[in-house]
């Protein structure tokens, strides 16, 4: 009887657990935890200043200063510890009272505008996880930078090299101004560097300057943040974050995503995923605090509605009622969220939170939003192209050899990409509404992101791709994927309509299983902005702009097909007609 | 006294009308950063020229470049005066650069090179005001 009764009792404890299970929000059951949440260690935080003439880059029409700010673990016990290396963007340089102004070094009254204190928010949490955290002060490079015809990006790698340099003394011998704090203490093999707009394009240009010098600093990680991307750097083996603020007013045709688009089938073994954060609402300015009205007396905006003609009325990003945008505060928790994720989850070690990046794990409480979009690119390893949609012959024939087929699509050609493809996918829109394809200041005739222009006018449509023999076992993939955008410049989509399709698999014995997209991303949004009560197609707004983010879709989903016999994969836009979407890169990927 | 009251209620009305119409223009106007902007000076540094543009609206420092436009040729070399002054900016142009560009071209700033944004006007170029 006692045993019938433990019996019942176990069986409602575990009811009432499965109950509680179920009501609990879907990001309460298994999402990773959040890592932005501040760590169990001390903080200390310091800055070294050798001068503002203290170093004048090779070849850069003046002398720039060495100094930074440090955050690290108080007591530095243990250790050594991976180092974090941050690095500010452009902007004014010296300031008195309210006003600005762009110079170096700054002649008394005038100070100098602290921009590398600006992340000082998220140092402070990653110190507390363990990391050593510099962040390089460049406004002696700002105030030059447009004399160069590089915009100062070797500079910019030279100076962050120049402090790596020192911070191998301080972690051999020893030095001023830390003596031997530091000694054995950093782990320069093991470097994430992270760089916001010019900065974003300089830690990039500096992973290529350190490869150049036989990497003599081990750099595991490089996070451009609303960067520029004036030449074109691509970089490999080295995974890569960027993260894009969707109503970005300074660098408003988000040209860092050739950073991420670039570099996918650039090197054919490339060891390294590679990612992109799309935050919506959020503009260019509002990552830095110095940078951010009322945290700074001067040179401080909000870049959108400062710099876009009539950027207040946009229904996006504007300040009317009902706009999407984010407060400074909720922007800058979205770098939070996502930073340490990436630094956390590639220097850290901690792989747990790669589903943030891979877009499996919705954002986490620190980022204040849910409206982020991702874009994931496996490693070479960790990944079967199915169709790259490279080259007009990929419209017949796929990258795995298989025949690709359409029923019932127009347009089905490719846009974008190298010639003889159009350069542009968007006729009659702007660059700013089309980053993919946006042209780089200093590399002009590189073309961009080559794209699938698929539209559909009934349910019957369908995109097909056949897995030749050899390749139809993709049971050891976690997910099928490919990267997509709502096409707003096509009017068989609804505007303010997301859209929807259906993905087929069928295997050796003919047997399919089909899932919704809707019911596994967001992706398919229809892409927002435009002013209040006009035709959302009309300029002069930076938005909306297509941006391809990925639809992942795990392979669990398909149920009562053999994966390790897997046929074909279907697109069917059975869900929603008519439509047009821009796609790319259909892959099954871990 | 009703005729001077009915004269300062026409002026009102006059006055009210013209508050209005300058607010309807203020209101509708393209809130792009024109000012008033000037071709300070034109002037040879060595094998180069320099073109110093004033505006009464201070230049932001941006990342996204910042470009003369004169006539449909770009230029992107430029700095701030030594005072660091945001009112002005100085483009450099190489002697090849000068000989390629003619008076009568029309004169702009702005940033970006394709989507320009915050794009404002100088007027036309006058080649014989170099050195002047």
């Amino acid at each position: 009887m006692t045993s019938i009764r433990r019996l019942i009792s176990l069986v409602v404890l575990l009811l009432c657990a499965l109950i509680f299970w179920t009501a609990l929000p879907a990001g309460a059951q298994g999402d990773p935890p959040d890592p932005a949440t501040p760590g169990p260690l001390a903080v200390t935080r310091a800055e070294y200043n050798f001068g503002d003439t203290a170093f004048t880059p090779p070849g850069f029409p003046g002398p720039v200063e060495v100094r930074a700010s440090v955050h690290f673990p108080t007591g530095l016990s243990g250790g050594p510890f991976p180092l974090l290396v941050f690095l500010h963007g452009r902007h004014a340089t010296c300031f008195v009272g309210g006003a600005a102004f762009l110079q170096w070094p700054c002649p008394p009254p005038r100070e100098s505008i602290p921009s590398f204190q600006g992340y000082d928010y998220l140092a402070e949490i990653l110190a507390s996880r363990g990391y050593i955290v510099l962040s390089i002060s460049a406004n002696g490079i700002n105030a030059r930078d447009n004399q160069v015809p590089d915009l100062g990006m070797l500079a910019r790698a030279q100076l962050i090299q120049h402090h790596l340099e020192l911070w191998k003394t301080f972690n051999s011998t020893g030095g001023a101004p830390f003596g031997t704090q530091f000694v054995g203490k950093v782990n320069l093999n093991n470097i994430g560097t992270m760089g916001h707009s010019r900065g974003g394009e300089g830690v990039v240009r500096h992973f290529v300057f350190n490869a150049s010098l036989g990497s003599p600093f081990g750099i595991r990680a490089v996070l451009p943040l609303a960067p520029v991307d004036f030449s074109r750097p691509v970089i490999n083996n080295v995974p890569l974050e960027v993260v894009l603020p969707y109503c970005d007013g300074d660098v408003s045709n988000l040209q860092g995503v050739h950073f991420f688009d670039d570099a996918r089938n650039n090197v054919a073994s490339d060891t390294a995923p590679k990612h992109t954060i799309l935050v919506m609402g959020a503009n260019h300015n509002f990552f830095n605090t110095i940078w951010t009205p009322e945290l700074f007396p001067a040179g401080t905006a909000d870049d959108w509605l400062a710099f876009v003609t009539d950027g207040s009325e946009d229904q996006q990003c504007g300040r009317k009622q009902q706009s999407q945008r984010l407060s400074p505060e909720e922007q800058r928790g979205t770098l939070l969220a996502y930073a340490t994720a990436f630094f956390r989850n590639y220097i850290g070690g901690e792989t747990q939170f790669f589903p943030f990046l891979q877009g499996d794990a919705p954002p986490p409480p620190s980022a204040m939003t849910d409206q982020i979009h991702v874009s994931y690119h496996a490693a070479a390893a960790a990944r079967r192209d199915v169709n790259r949609l490279l080259t007009a012959a990929n419209l017949t024939t796929n990258t795995l050899g298989g025949a690709a087929a359409e029923t019932g699509i127009t347009p089905y050609d490719l846009c974008g990409g190298e010639v003889p493809e159009p350069r542009f996918c968007l006729i009659g829109q702007p660059n700013s509404r089309q980053p993919h394809t946006s042209p780089s200041a200093r590399a002009q005739t590189k073309r961009g992101l080559s794209q699938l222009r698929a539209g559909w006018s009934d349910t019957a449509a369908s995109y097909h791709n056949d897995l030749p023999a050899g390749q139809r076992d993709v049971s050891g993939f976690t997910a099928v994927q490919f990267r997509a955008s709502v096409n707003f410049n096509d009017s068989r989509n609804s505007i303010g309509v997301p859209q929807n399709l259906s993905v087929t698999l069928t295997d050796g014995t003919g047997h399919s299983s089909t899932v919704r997209v809707s019911d596994f991303s967001t992706a398919l949004f229809f892409p927002p902005g435009g002013k209040f009560g006009a035709a959302v197609v009309v300029p002069p707004f930076p938005v909306p702009k297509v941006f391809l983010n990925t639809v992942r879709i795990p392979l669990t989903a398909f149920t009562g097909v053999n994966l390790t016999h897997i046929r074909s994969v279907e697109f069917r836009f059975d869900q929603s007609a008519p439509g047009a979407l821009l796609i790319s890169d259909l892959a099954f990927a871990n | 006294m009703a005729p001077p009251t009915q004269a300062r209620s026409a002026r009102g009305r006059v006055s009210s009308l013209a508050l209005v119409a300058l607010a309807c223009l203020v209101f509708f106007a393209p809130a792009t950063a024109q000012g008033n902007n000037t071709i300070k000076s034109i002037t040879t540094v060595g094998q180069t020229v320099e073109i110093t543009v004033n505006s009464t609206i201070q230049f932001d420092v941006r990342d996204e470049l910042v470009v003369l436009m004169i006539g449909d040729q770009e230029f992107t070399t430029s700095r701030s005066p030594e005072d660091g002054n945001l009112n002005e900016l100085i483009f450099v142009l190489t002697l090849d650069q000068w000989n390629q560009v003619a008076t009568g071209d029309p004169v702009s700033v702005q940033y970006g090179e394709d989507d320009a944004s915050d794009q404002r006007n100088f007027g036309t170029l006058d080649k014989s005001l170099l050195n002047k």
